[in-house]
């Protein structure tokens, strides 16, 4: 046992929390590397494992030894054999972690090799995770809980809903983020979503409850240490009332709407949990409260750093997971300083003199046929806070941060009638916010609203108060008053200039607008009563004067952020993001970050010289750049959030560096593009850029088809799409055109082939190459979602040559000074560059950490005028390792219905996981592992493929034969196979076969898509139940080729 | 409401605050505080009488004045500065209806955030909310507002099997006499002014020194009151009360620079060696040192800024706690504190 005052250096086991997916995102890099760094802080060695590449975490500064490794029991194993690590802390890995603990603990394993649980005990987290175990003690303890059965079968539900009242709520046991509960209004729907329920549960049960309709959700974040002092960090009230996941509810911090006595009822009653549960670092308690304030219930306990605490951290710059690490080192809160003021007691309650709100961002636009209801189940891929003085000011700064493709005016809800906006509220989708301001816009009385919603009548007031002005601004255009208002509660401009017929020029021109000018704040945590040197800013325009009072001489360079987690743009850009801002420190400026995630490590306000939490918009950004005075940024760390916005700031005098935007302008032109790749000769799939139908189909009418369709300035290949037919490209280009009306439109011939793609430093005169990434799946699948090797293995050294070649020319020639991104087709021998981007790119990270050089840090020296050989580096591709490593894409489609999972030029996957191994074969099996694939070394896949992929499957079909698996094929494939004399069972399509995928009969299913793009063909349907009933879905024969390979890899063992 | 005109906060140091009100003018000391909820109990502590409050959290008024949860029978503080004052949604009266209907003035659209770091380096300033920018300061108060807001009369609330608690009324908080009330004690409540000779005659088990506002060094009567009835009863003090029984045995209190007044104060018990999240309303303080030779030893500190946060006899059945174990607003980590005390008046501590 690891007790404070013992100086002997110990080790300590940390684990991560996996790939990035929906109700696990960024957060666990947050709380896990800060938890590295705590333990590290104390003089103890840290042993990381985590499967993500992408992280902060599994950065080697972050840890003392780094395993990116599948999380599982095995992997574990191997650790503690050759570390013999102390003790082993699991509750800053989110709900993967914790598991692995339980289950480890449970097999006596710890106790085996003598590792120490730190932290909160194994036994701790059972009590508060089993619901039986948990309702029982809160019993004991006179907390009050709902009244709810645990089932396995559906009947028992139906049975337990004689006896109590409709509505219900059912919830699956031991599943991320709420997957497959749902509310049911009666019992045909208690049935059916009791059946869902058993099957996400990975224990088959669900537990059955009172439906707690429109009752209020408050949250408390408490932080306990082993000798039982504690404070509540913060309390968070969600907006949306019970029944919408807290993930998926707009939340607002601190508690607004109750009255001290009752809010201390529920902090008492916090207490008395986690004192009851014996937690020994962080822990998140939810409550339910009656609309009336009658009563309240417990309704979840949450002993480990979730998405919640790292809101709460960012919400009142507490470091949570720090103090939680620190705990499980033994030591006391009464004995560590305040870690925001370092001034004072680790034990003070954090106070508050601003408001945050925190909204989730929804991946609906990426998936417009997904179904929009939000509710048990969450669904957002990621979320943005906003701090403002007022309610309004926040809300309407976060909304700001979303970055949606529409604004507050530009909306569908603006068409729809009243019925439809009333269901809007009443069974709530992710327009629900809009469609309550077109309401008030209509006239609707908050009351009704309310009564609808089921949100609480305070917040539709204030909501209310934003609907009176925009119908102020519109009536009686800019008048001085309305002006001056509209500025203090913190609108846009862009929303203000709009609403009153100004131009955003004329606007901001304005002397009633312009005279209120934006100051900032600090965080401080102690609501102004001490003094601090957080660093960590936001800005309001509710102030009269700037609280200015830092006098640095160091040059300031500012770093843009990527805002929320979203498809397309994960954690990995905030890997760059921090690996910049450390760059920039250690060349002595001083470091500024601009971002507004709250799950991140770049919102850590200890990671910069200083931190503004601020929508990433030109006109919050500006009055940053003003006060910290600086005129050079970093756009190309940050995404495509990062790089449109740099775009914008350069035309206000800003220097972009690292990325000239002539540079990105031409590589985002496809016209100019391809004028430069012609002149450069360098092969290209042949394109053009259209703003209209007709000038697309003359184009095809000349060129052909296949062609792949993509609007420009796009994150993660949105509706980009490859299209073989007339009528197709017509209803492509509709839906893409129609998203924004300047929206241009590229169509370039389809090449099929073999893609890579290298990640390259550029200073002007030298090319670095650290490698080049292989992909597995083949064209058409977007880059983001292949399986990808690293180095590659099949290019032959003259068609390496020629990659490096066209790289370093390319590089060069769009005048990059730091990172490019280029991706390439291989066809027919022939080399084609078909994108790049200059800017760091999804795999960045990935190519740093296999490759052992620093490329961020190498990117932000060399855009500040050093050279790439000052570093050290010769030669323009880094010398192999002799290891390989394999990215696997990881997917929360499951988390979607309604969607299809098939891969295309779109991409789906939310996160990665990467196995390393000095075989390929081996990486792959790490690479599915580390993704949660758990493929039996002989089990039953069943192949069902499109007619224009039969003649290839046979090859692959009998490696799996010949290692003992079992073939089921459906009629067609079946019959190919017979051919070539592969065992195989025939299956007939049809609900037989689907309710056989859902029972779970195969390990694997394969099932290559035709072109034909109906959500009704079976395909589609086999798809969906395969990931709806866990199973891995295979859409290539290249993925399918390489899990076979992973499979022959284990029999080596 | 009526119309809301420009106001101003003019303070001692001759800085003026800009600011929207009712038109009520006051006057006061201007001290701030942290706590985001309890407004309606905060303005109603008598420890804030002619105090103008001004708070920190910028959202004030979200919910309205329940008069049944409320410190004492009225707002006490004479001012209240706020960023916003909202109307909220609730039943019965608002916040700023309530301020303005027992006379209290206030203001909004202050920036709060600045006035607080302003008061934290200066220390607290007296000051005038009123219509005109060059209205003078008062520079100090008549009469000591123990006098002004502690009872007149005795007052007698039975309890059914409890203790006889003796309460001495320095300005009382309403949640203080629920806790005793709680624990089924008969509370007397006396005057502030009340004679030794008067309280034992009563015969209480036990005597509480009650919190209240102002300078406790200027209590020169209550003090020897107090010195009196050391050795006779068990005796607790709260915040005031607590520095009442440290002059009483000769040790001395000082003024704070700008008090503790919120709701997020960390304290460590220095006997159990645990730690507690405590609410606060204080601007003077016991001097540690001062306490050396008197029979008194600290219990109790505070991890911010290291002052006495508690104190307690050597010998005898006398303690008190600077901080408000009762809370309202604020935190109940030490309600122990009331069942200690009743504990102590059946002879079992």
């Amino acid at each position: 046992m690891m007790t404070k005052g013992s100086s002997k250096k110990r080790s300590v086991l940390i684990i991560g929390s996996g790939p990035i997916r929906v109700g696990q995102a960024a957060e666990f890099d947050y709380s896990g590397s800060q938890a590295c760094r705590a333990v590290k802080e104390e003089g103890h060695k840290v042993i990381l494992l985590n499967s993500n590449p992408a992280t902060i975490q599994t950065d080697i500064s972050v840890a003392d030894v780094v395993y990116i490794r599948p999380i599982i029991a095995e992997v574990v194993e191997d650790i503690v054999k050759t570390h013999k690590p102390d003790g082993v802390i699991a509750t800053l890995g989110g709900q993967t972690a914790l598991n692995l603990l339980v289950d480890l603990e449970e097999k006596g394993f710890w106790e085996k090799y003598g590792v120490s649980i730190l932290g909160t005990s194994a036994d701790s987290v059972k009590k508060a995770e089993g619901r039986n175990v948990f309702r029982d003690l809160m019993k004991s303890i006179g907390e009050p809980v709902v009244n709810s059965i645990y089932v396995s079968t559906p009947q028992e539900a139906l049975d337990f809903a004689t006896c109590e009242a409709l509505p219900f709520i059912v919830r699956p046991d031991f599943t991320l983020g709420g997957t497959g509960g749902g509310v049911a209004f009666d019992v045909c729907e208690l049935r059916k979503i009791t059946e869902e329920g058993l099957r996400a549960s990975p224990v088959k049960r669900v537990l059955v409850e009172r439906y707690l309709k429109n009752w209020r959700e408050i949250e408390l974040e408490i932080v306990r240490d082993s000798f039982g002092n504690k404070l509540c960090v913060c309390g968070m009230e969600n907006l949306d009332p019970m029944g919408v996941h807290t993930g998926d509810s707009v939340v607002v911090a601190p508690v607004l709407t109750l009255p001290d006595d009752f809010w201390q009822r529920l902090r008492l009653a916090a207490f008395r949990i986690v004192d009851a549960l014996d937690v020994r670092g962080a822990c998140n308690v939810q409550f339910a409260v009656s609309p009336s304030l009658e009563e309240y219930v417990v309704i979840e306990v949450n002993p480990r750093a979730s998405r919640s605490s790292a809101l709460a951290s960012k919400a009142t710059g507490y470091p949570i997971a720090r103090m939680a690490a620190k705990i499980a080192l033994g030591i006391s809160l009464t004995d560590m300083p305040n870690p925001v003021t370092g001034v004072g007691s680790a034990l003070a309650e954090p106070a508050l003199d601003y408001v945050v709100v925190k909204y989730p961002r929804w991946p609906f636009e990426k998936f417009p046929e997904a179904d929009p209801f939000i509710g048990t189940r969450m669904k957002s891929t990621g979320e943005v806070m906003a701090i403002g003085v007022t309610f309004i000011e926040a809300l309407l700064k976060a909304i700001r941060s979303l970055d949606l493709p529409y604004d507050i005016h530009n909306h569908e809800v603006l068409s729809m009638n009243e019925g439809k906006l009333l269901s809007e509220i009443s069974r709530p989708t992710h327009r629900r916010l809009w469609a309550i301001l077109e309401l008030l816009k209509r006239g609707y009385s908050k009351e009704a609203i309310s009564k609808e919603s089921g949100i609480h009548e305070f917040f539709i007031g204030q909501i209310e108060i934003v609907a009176d002005i925009f119908k102020e601004l519109s009536s009686k255009g800019p008048s001085k008053e309305v002006l001056s208002k509209a500025r203090r509660f913190g609108f846009s401009v862009e929303d203000v200039a709009h609403c009153c017929g100004l131009s955003v020029e004329e606007l901001e021109n304005h002397e009633s607008w312009s005279s209120i000018s934006k100051v900032f704040r600090e965080v401080d945590g102690t609501a102004g009563e001490v003094p601090s040197a957080s660093g960590y800013w936001y800005g309001t325009c509710l102030g009269s004067s700037d609280c200015l009072n830092f006098a640095d001489e160091d040059e300031a360079i500012a770093v843009l952020g990527s805002g929320p987690i979203r498809i397309g743009q994960g954690v990995e850009f905030d890997y760059c993001c921090v690996k910049a801002v450390e760059a920039i420190k250690r060349l002595g400026y001083r470091a500024i970050m601009i971002n507004n995630n709250p799950e991140t490590v770049s919102t850590d306000h200890d990671m910069s010289d200083a931190l503004y939490f601020e929508p990433l918009t030109v006109e919050d950004v500006l009055p940053v750049l003003d006060r910290e005075n600086v005129s050079k940024v970093f756009a190309c760390f940050g995404g495509q959030t990062a790089l449109k916005l740099g775009l914008e700031l350069e035309k206000r005098g800003i220097e972009l560096l690292g990325m000239p935007s002539s540079a990105v302008r031409t590589a985002e032109d496809r016209d100019s593009f391809s004028r430069l790749l012609e002149k450069l000769n360098i092969p290209q799939p042949k394109g053009i850029s259209v703003t209209s139908v007709e000038e697309a189909l003359s184009w095809v009418r000349e060129n052909g088809f296949p062609v792949m369709v993509r609007p420009s300035f796009v994150i993660g290949g949105l509706a980009m799409q490859v299209v073989s037919r007339e009528r197709e490209l017509e209803e492509v280009l509709k839906r893409a055109l129609g998203t924004d009306k300047k929206a241009k439109v590229l169509i370039d011939r389809f090449i099929p082939g073999k893609e890579f793609e290298v990640d390259a430093l550029c200073d002007g005169d030298e090319v670095f190459v650290p490698g080049i990434f292989e992909h597995l799946d083949p064209a058409g699948i977007h880059s983001g979602d292949s399986i990808a090797i690293f180095p590659d293995v099949s290019l032959s050294s003259r068609q390496k040559d020629r990659v490096l070649d066209i790289t370093a020319v390319l590089a060069k020639a769009l005048g990059v000074r730091g990172l490019i991104n280029i991706q390439f087709v291989l066809s027919g021998g022939e080399i084609y560059v078909i994108e790049a981007n200059p800017r760091a790119s999804r795999t960045v990270p990935i190519a740093a950490k296999l490759s052992g050089i620093p490329l961020v840090e190498i990117a932000v020296s060399v855009a500040l005028g050093s050279k790439i050989s000052d570093y050290g580096i010769r030669g323009s591709v880094c010398p192999a390792k002799g290891l390989f490593g394999v990215k696997v894409p990881v997917f929360s489609t499951e988390k979607l219905p309604g969607v299809d999972n098939r891969l295309g030029p779109a991409m789906q996957s939310t996160g990665e996981s990467l196995g390393v191994s000095d075989t390929v074969s081996e990486a792959l099996r790490e690479g599915f592992e580390g993704a949660g694939w758990h493929i039996p070394l002989k089990g039953k896949i069943l192949l069902t493929v499109s007619d224009e992929y039969k003649s290839q499957i046979a090859p692959t079909a009998g490696t799996f034969s010949a290692i003992g698996w079992e073939i089921y094929a459906t009629e067609g494939t079946g019959e190919v196979l017979e051919k070539w004399g592969i065992p195989c069972k025939k299956e007939a399509k049809g609900e037989g076969l689907l309710k056989d995928i859902m029972n779970k009969k195969w390990d694997i299913v394969f099932n290559v898509p035709s072109n034909n793009m109906s959500s009704l063909s079976d395909g589609f349907k086999i798809r969906r139940a395969a990931i709806e009933s866990g199973i891995p879905c295979i859409n290539s024969i290249e993925a399918l080729q390489a899990v076979a390979m992973s499979i022959v890899s284990r029999y080596k063992k | 409401m009526g119309e809301l005109q420009p106001m101003y906060l003019v303070l001692e140091d001759g800085s003026c605050w800009e600011g929207f009100g009712p038109g009520i003018e006051v006057k006061g000391e201007v001290v701030f505080d942290t706590t985001p909820v309890g407004y309606p109990q905060a303005v109603s502590d008598p420890s804030f009488a002619g105090q103008i409050v001004v708070f920190a959290f910028p959202m004030i008024g979200n919910y309205g004045v329940d008069p049944e949860r409320l410190e004492s029978n009225k707002p006490w503080a004479s001012g209240v500065v706020v960023t916003s004052m909202e109307k909220g949604a609730f039943e019965g009266p608002s916040f700023s209806e309530w301020l303005i209907e027992n006379g209290v003035g206030w203001m909004k659209f202050v920036d709060t955030r600045r006035l607080v770091i302003h008061l934290r380096e200066r220390g607290c300033l007296r000051g005038a909310m009123c219509l005109d920018k060059r209205k003078e300061i008062p520079l100090s108060q008549e009469e000591h507002p123990v006098k002004t807001v502690s009872t007149k009369e005795v007052i007698r609330l039975e309890g059914k099997r409890g203790p006889k608690i003796a309460l001495v009324d320095y300005g009382v908080k309403r949640n203080i006499v629920r806790e005793l009330q709680k624990r089924d004690c008969t509370v007397i409540i006396f005057p502030h002014n009340t004679e030794a000779e008067e309280i034992l005659r009563e015969d209480p088990d036990g005597i509480l020194l009650s919190n209240g506002p102002g300078d406790p060094s200027l209590l020169e009567a209550e003090i020897k009151t107090v010195g009196d009835l050391i050795g006779q009863k068990p005796i607790a003090g709260i915040c005031l009360g607590m520095q009442i029984l440290a002059l009483a045995v000769g040790g001395m209190t000082e003024k704070l620079k700008y008090g503790h007044r919120g709701a997020n104060h960390a304290v460590k018990d220095l006997i159990s060696g645990k730690g507690l999240v405590t609410s606060q309303n204080h601007g003077y303080a016991v001097v540690e040192s001062s306490l050396r030779g008197t029979g008194m030893i600290v219990t109790h500190v505070n991890l911010g800024d290291g002052s006495v946060e508690g104190i307690m006899h050597e010998r005898l059945p006398i303690w008190g706690v600077q901080f408000h174990p009762e809370g309202s607003p604020g935190p109940l980590d030490y309600e122990c504190f009331f069942d200690n005390f009743v504990a102590s008046t059946k002879g079992v501590l």
